[in-house]
């Protein structure tokens, strides 16, 4: 019994790998959805390069067609669920506790546990390229293109069991956070003093809790369909094919602006710190925000028009989506108001942003287009659309979170990037990113569909497909520039002090990077901007406390649960893969696996948050 | 030094983080549920090529009692929910003595007198009606058994079931009630009494899908299959998830770690079987009242 | 300027860019781009303001020595102006959007022409229903015309095209002359009504991935006058001529026994009525082959019997005859390729 217990013995050291694999710390766990995304960002770019090489000229056969097929669906998973939804959640995972000013999240293992399920599911549906069967049915995976019929080969059942991986990640990542943001401000920190970026946050969170169980029943009934032989997606049974398009963009609509408003939450909160002023019409851009949500969920049929859902329900459809332009207008106003009267420093992280205002705009000017029914349909499954989702997801989200690496790096490593790298990054991504995307507009008019993986050279698109492979060139530069910026900083960047940027808020207050329990004292907030105060009370409290006091504060102690619990989960759909290929096999894995799942719940469930005989000893 | 509160015991709101994130939780389980309960009013009526020549026979049952029994039994749910409402807020009051006999035999007397007036007012097909319909004639030719869809609903045995799960609701209410006196024998009693009810309610499920399967009707055989074993299936999952998550806590209650200070732990799972029992009142509502007779 | 860009494109690539949408030549392609242009002008006027505006505050309230930023917080004057502002940019190009939805759902004239399209993994089956010859089994009826991959329509009257699909979701798309609309499994979808109004070969392409040769899923649309337009159809329904030389009667005979009558109709030729394949009758007066991917050569036509998987990989059903084994039955020589080709090409209009 002693030996047993000594086996599992709650894992204390501070350091090494098992502190990562067992941490539950916000900031590690942070720093693991960034690098982790960083890496699949280097990933789905290599399979966007390919495909530009593929597309460089007419009747070009660098891959194959089962292969390009291949590559921009995982190229568009991957962009959309595994680069953008992590670097978004690495942001608010290592700073809303900071901002707010508490000490961790309110459920540090909920939170491990929503990481390592996200690294397994992005493990699983990246398996599928070692049986050289990666999904092949584009990002939003029509139905019926998705039944055994007509896609027999396993590349949609690591499409969807990953998918599902994903989803319980973010779900765990979504409640948590809610609680988190209503239940853990510091005292006085109201709502409306919260950093915009904490509100985008908890907006998001309340999109994914809504939006995500959706796409997750959407899915389970193609798994059924797939494994039981159900007749959900089938058409010979008397199936809608346009239930699920119906399903998918009920969550994929709020899906969109969950990846793009954590980028707008990172501008809002750069402007002011280069600005030097109070971020113009906070109340707007926070009720933007929210009627953003509330209108993502009413139009989703938007991407449906050309399905022949009836003038009604177009000019419905229509109507509310050019509605929703209105608060996106609002922030986009309010970011020029902030501008406006400021004493603006040109740091790498503003670049970024005006950048992010830019191209965002672009991109909200082609989407009002799309809104107009009838121009839909010469636009609809055209370049124009490829070139108006990249507008908003990289020159909007990616650039958003570029601002975000740039400003927050010195917080997270101690260390500031170089900024003459940092413009030349900005710079390069700037021009490469417009010459990739824009002339996208172009060939979209002229006819040209997207996700084909050849044209002819009757159609005259040569030149401009040309010119946009040399630009994806110009990109793939700008980012080895930034990671020489990264590694160079990392190695021998100029240390960055506890407020390099001389901003206002939370995080800035404590030392960089911050300590374990970030705050030895809590902070008491009385404005929106904590640190422009005149007597710069909070940053003194912190600044002082450094010394003998941060071994009493308690903070929850490692745990291996949550890894065991997600790798159950895990190998549960993995059995359910390999139960298609040997039934007897998969069997045996699902009920290992599953019993295992179960164990670590209880385990999990009884675990203390800190164990008793940890107390410190002078308590 | 002061010593610093674990995190849990400070919020913002005043409301404890493990049962905000209960309620969060089940506002997103409603969009679970919303999006398998919209496939299933979807698809309805579209089980084959057969149910449109169905449709016109059916015009006729619908017309005759469809209205009346699917009408009146709604009424009766509604009825049984707002008595079932006095009873938490009566238990709250601690007038619990005397008004649970009153509910059980309010409930008793709604749910029998449903059954008997559905079973009274069964379709009944000459031989060749039920042919027609694609139905199989019983030896004798006085019965009908249609393997088609909605016809093999047994709406009086399911409003058994679904009694026995607004029970569970109210012995779970009794538990926790039990427990906040810190009366640890009562708890145990009716916790596993809601654990009980709640392995019935599924001996109940196993019974009728074993009776579908019977009669030929699979998850592959058509549309109403398919949505009619996910959409039951997954709630029984939801109420397999209760079942081991309370006699979890009966057993945790003999080793001492659930007592009238841990009364939050329950409190939880508590609302979870509610939410539960609650979603199977519209689900029962939808697939056997409204999907049987096609009322709306 | 975008908007510049756009338009500039659109002038240069008329003759260069055959599938472009913005030349557009049926009234409804035309009543499209009217509003289409709209909303390119409207859009950048907005984007040359926010843009204007930007670049003036970057400039004039850049950092300098000794500038203090004004710490304002906001102003409600002017949220409630910078709310209204797009309120009456939208209202601009919403209220003739929502009119022109509204006009979408007119029912088809009278005397419209109505054509079916069926989208097959990865052609195009179009019947032109009451068009063809009289039903054998219902005296006094006509069969649908049918052929694949063209679609012919007659200069001035309005065509009315309904949408369907055996397999996945397709969609039909003919960007000089109609917006596209989705062929859906299990329902019969309508496009758009629109009258053609200048004669032409304009192209057409499946815009909804549609599985591995999604790209190669193309047709033409072949505008012609009323006269030559009934002369195809009444062609389309007359048995053909006997084969004109040897090469093409040998031909004939190969098209036969090498089995592609199992899948390929030819009209008039008794044995040739397969389903699975698209109509062939008449494919020396098609523009292209392979749905629309190569024009229609003597030295494509070949390529395509030889060994189609290389021209269109994918490809459903049809072997690549060249390839095949030699003890295998079905397998052609070169010689007897040239001979189908020579069958298949030789049966024209005149």
């Amino acid at each position: 019994m002693a030996a047993y217990t000594e086996l599992l013995k709650r894992p204390v050291s501070p350091t090494g790998v098992w502190s990562w694999l067992t941490t539950v710390d916000h900031k590690r766990i942070g720093l693991l959805y960034g690098v982790t995304a960083l890496t699949m960002f280097f990933i789905g770019g290599i399979e966007a390069v390919i495909m530009r090489l593929q597309l460089a000229s007419s009747d070009q056969t660098l891959v194959s067609p089962e292969v390009y097929n291949q590559l921009f669906t995982m190229h568009g998973t991957t962009m959309i669920f595994m680069v953008i939804m992590p670097m978004g959640a690495a942001f608010f995972n290592y700073l809303i506790p900071l901002m707010i000013g508490a000490r961790d999240v309110a459920f540090p293992r909920l939170n491990a546990f929503s990481f390592w399920m996200f690294l397994f599911g992005t493990l699983l549906m990246h398996a599928s390229f070692l049986t050289m069967s990666a999904p092949a049915m584009g990002w939003f995976a029509y139905t019926p293109l998705t039944s055994l019929e007509f896609s027999p080969t396993s590349g949609v059942d690591y499409w969807v069991l990953g998918l599902q991986v994903l989803g319980i990640a973010s779900m765990a990542a979504a409640f948590n956070f809610v609680v988190t943001i209503i239940n853990l401000r510091a005292p006085g920190m109201t709502l409306m003093r919260m950093p915009v970026f904490a509100w985008m946050t908890l907006i998001i969170s309340f999109l994914l809790i809504f939006a995500f169980p959706v796409i997750t029943i959407a899915l389970t009934l193609l798994q059924f369909d797939r494994w039981v032989g159900t007749n959900f997606y089938n058409t010979a049974a008397g199936a809608d094919p346009l239930l699920w398009q119906h399903l998918f963009w009920v969550f994929g609509h709020p899906e969109v602006y969950i990846l793009i408003l954590p980028a707008m939450g990172i501008v809002s909160d750069v402007l002011p710190t280069f600005t030097r002023k109070p971020l113009f019409g906070y109340p707007a851009v926070v009720f933007a925000g929210v009627t953003i949500a509330f209108m993502g969920f009413g139009v989703w049929s938007h991407h449906m028009f050309t399905t022949g859902m009836g003038a009604w329900a177009n000019g419905v459809f229509s109507f509310a989506t050019m509605l929703i332009a209105l608060p996106t207008g609002i922030k986009v106003f309010n970011w020029l108001g902030t501008l406006w009267g400021g004493a603006i420093q040109f740091n790498t992280p503003l670049l970024f942003s005006i950048g992010f205002i830019t191209m965002f705009t672009l991109g909200g000017l082609s989407g009002v287009m799309h809104a107009i029914v009838p121009v839909d349909t010469q636009q609809q499954d055209t370049y124009f659309i490829v070139a108006h989702f990249h507008y908003v997801l990289f020159g909007g989200s990616l650039f958003g979170l570029m601002a975000g690496i740039y400003y927050w790096f010195p917080k997270m490593t101690g260390r500031m990037l170089n900024e003459g790298l940092g413009k030349l990054n900005f710079w390069l991504m700037l021009i490469g990113f417009n010459m990739t995307f824009f002339p996208m507009h172009i060939v979209g008019v002229l006819g040209m569909p997207r996700r084909i993986y050849t044209y002819g050279a009757d159609q005259g698109w040569d030149n401009m497909n040309m010119f946009m492979t040399i630009g994806s060139f110009v990109i793939v530069v700008s980012f080895l520039v930034f990671m020489v910026n990264v590694i160079r900083s990392l190695r021998s960047g100029e240390p960055a002090g506890d407020n390099p940027w001389g901003a206002a808020t939370l995080e800035w207050s404590i030392s960089s990077p911050p300590p374990h329990y970030n705050f030895i004292e809590i902070p008491t907030i009385t404005s929106r901007y904590p640190l422009w105060e005149k007597d710069h009370s909070v940053g003194a409290a912190q600044a002082h406390g450094h010394d003998d006091d941060s071994h009493a504060v308690h903070m929850p102690d490692p745990s291996y649960w949550p890894l065991v619990l997600s790798a159950g989960i895990t190998m549960l759909a993995g059995g359910l893969l390999i139960w298609k290929w040997h039934q007897i096999l998969g069997f045996t894995i699902i009920s290992v696996f599953g019993l295992l799942a179960l164990y670590a719940t209880y385990r999990w469930a009884f675990e203390p948050v800190n164990e008793p005989n940890h107390e410190e000893p002078h308590q | 030094m002061a010593h610093v509160q674990p995190i849990e015991e400070q919020t913002s709101t005043g409301l404890n983080n493990r049962k905000l994130l209960m309620w969060a939780f089940l506002g997103s389980d409603c969009m679970f549920f919303g999006a398998l309960i919209s496939t299933f009013l979807v698809y309805r009526g579209r089980s084959g090529s057969s149910i449109l020549e169905l449709q016109e026979s059916h015009d006729a049952i619908k017309d005759a009692i469809g209205i009346s029994t699917g009408g009146l039994s709604i009424i009766l749910i509604l009825l049984g929910i707002v008595a079932f409402a006095f009873t938490l807020i009566a238990v709250r009051r601690g007038v619990v003595k005397q008004i649970i006999p009153a509910v059980l035999v309010l409930f008793a007397i709604v749910v029998i007198f449903q059954s008997i007036w559905i079973a009274g007012h069964q379709p009944e097909f000459t031989a060749r009606e039920c042919t027609e319909m694609g139905g199989l004639v019983l030896p004798g030719g006085e019965s009908c058994e249609l393997v088609i869809a909605e016809n093999l609903l047994d709406i009086p045995l399911t409003s058994l079931s679904t009694f026995v799960l607004l029970m569970s609701s109210l012995s779970m209410v009794m538990a926790l009630s039990a427990l906040e006196r810190n009366n640890l024998p009562g708890f145990r009693t009716w916790l596993t009494a809601t654990s009980i009810l709640g392995v019935v309610f599924l001996g109940f499920q196993v019974f009728e899908f074993n009776a579908f399967l019977q009669e030929g009707l699979t998850p592959r055989e058509n549309l109403f299959g398919s949505t009619f074993y996910v959409l039951t299936g997954f709630h029984g999952a939801h109420v397999t998830l209760g079942v081991l998550w309370l006699s979890s806590l009966v057993v945790a209650s003999f080793k001492g770690k659930v007592t009238q200070k841990t009364v939050l732990d329950v409190e939880i799972a508590g609302l979870y079987w509610h939410f539960v029992d609650i979603v199977w009142i519209v689900i029962f509502s939808v697939i056997y009242l409204i999907g049987a007779y096609g009322i709306g | 300027m975008a908007g510049l860009l756009l338009l500039l494109a659109a002038a240069l690539s008329a003759c260069t860019n055959p599938q472009t949408t913005f030349s557009p030549k049926s009234d409804t392609a035309q009543s499209i781009q009217t509003l289409y242009l709209l909303v390119i002008v409207m859009a950048s006027i907005v984007m040359v303001g926010v843009f204007g505006v930007l670049g003036f505050a970057l400039f004039r309230f850049r950092d300098r020595p000794g500038r203090v930023a004004s710490q304002t917080h906001g102003n409600t004057k002017l949220e409630i102006i910078w709310t209204l502002l797009p309120v009456a940019i939208l209202v601009i190009i919403g209220a003739p959007a929502l009119i022109a939805v509204a006009g979408s759902a007119k029912a088809p004239d009278e005397d419209a022409l109505h054509i079916n399209v069926v989208g097959h993994q990865w052609w195009f089956e179009v019947q032109y229903p009451g068009m063809g010859p009289e039903d054998p089994n219902n005296p006094g009826e006509r069969l649908p015309l049918i052929t694949a991959n063209e679609v012919h329509l007659p200069i001035g009257r309005q065509i009315y095209v309904t949408l369907e699909s055996v397999d996945v979701i397709h969609s039909f798309w003919i960007p000089q002359l109609i917006g596209k609309t989705d062929m859906i499994p299990g329902t019969v979808n309508e496009l758009q009504t629109f009258t053609p109004q200048e004669v032409g070969a304009f192209y057409g392409q499946c815009a909804e991935f549609c599985g591995t040769a999604h790209a190669q899923m193309r047709f033409r649309a072949v505008v012609e006058s009323l006269g030559d337009f009934n002369e195809w159809a009444e062609a389309l329904q007359t048995a053909p001529a006997d084969p004109a030389s040897e090469l093409a009667a040998a031909g004939q005979t190969l098209f036969l026994a090498k089995g592609c009558v199992a899948c390929h109709t030819i009209y008039g030729m008794p044995g040739a009525a397969g389903k699975l394949g698209p109509d062939l009758t008449l494919l020396g007066d098609r523009r292209t082959i392979g749905a629309g991917i190569v024009d229609n050569t003597d030295e494509n036509l070949q390529q395509w019997i030889r060994d189609l998987q290389q021209m269109k990989p994918g490809t459903l059903h049809m072997p690549s005859f060249g390839t095949l084994p030699v003890e295998n039955p079905q397998h052609m020589s070169d010689a007897e390729i040239r001979a189908v080709s020579a069958f298949l090409r030789g049966m024209t209009l005149e």
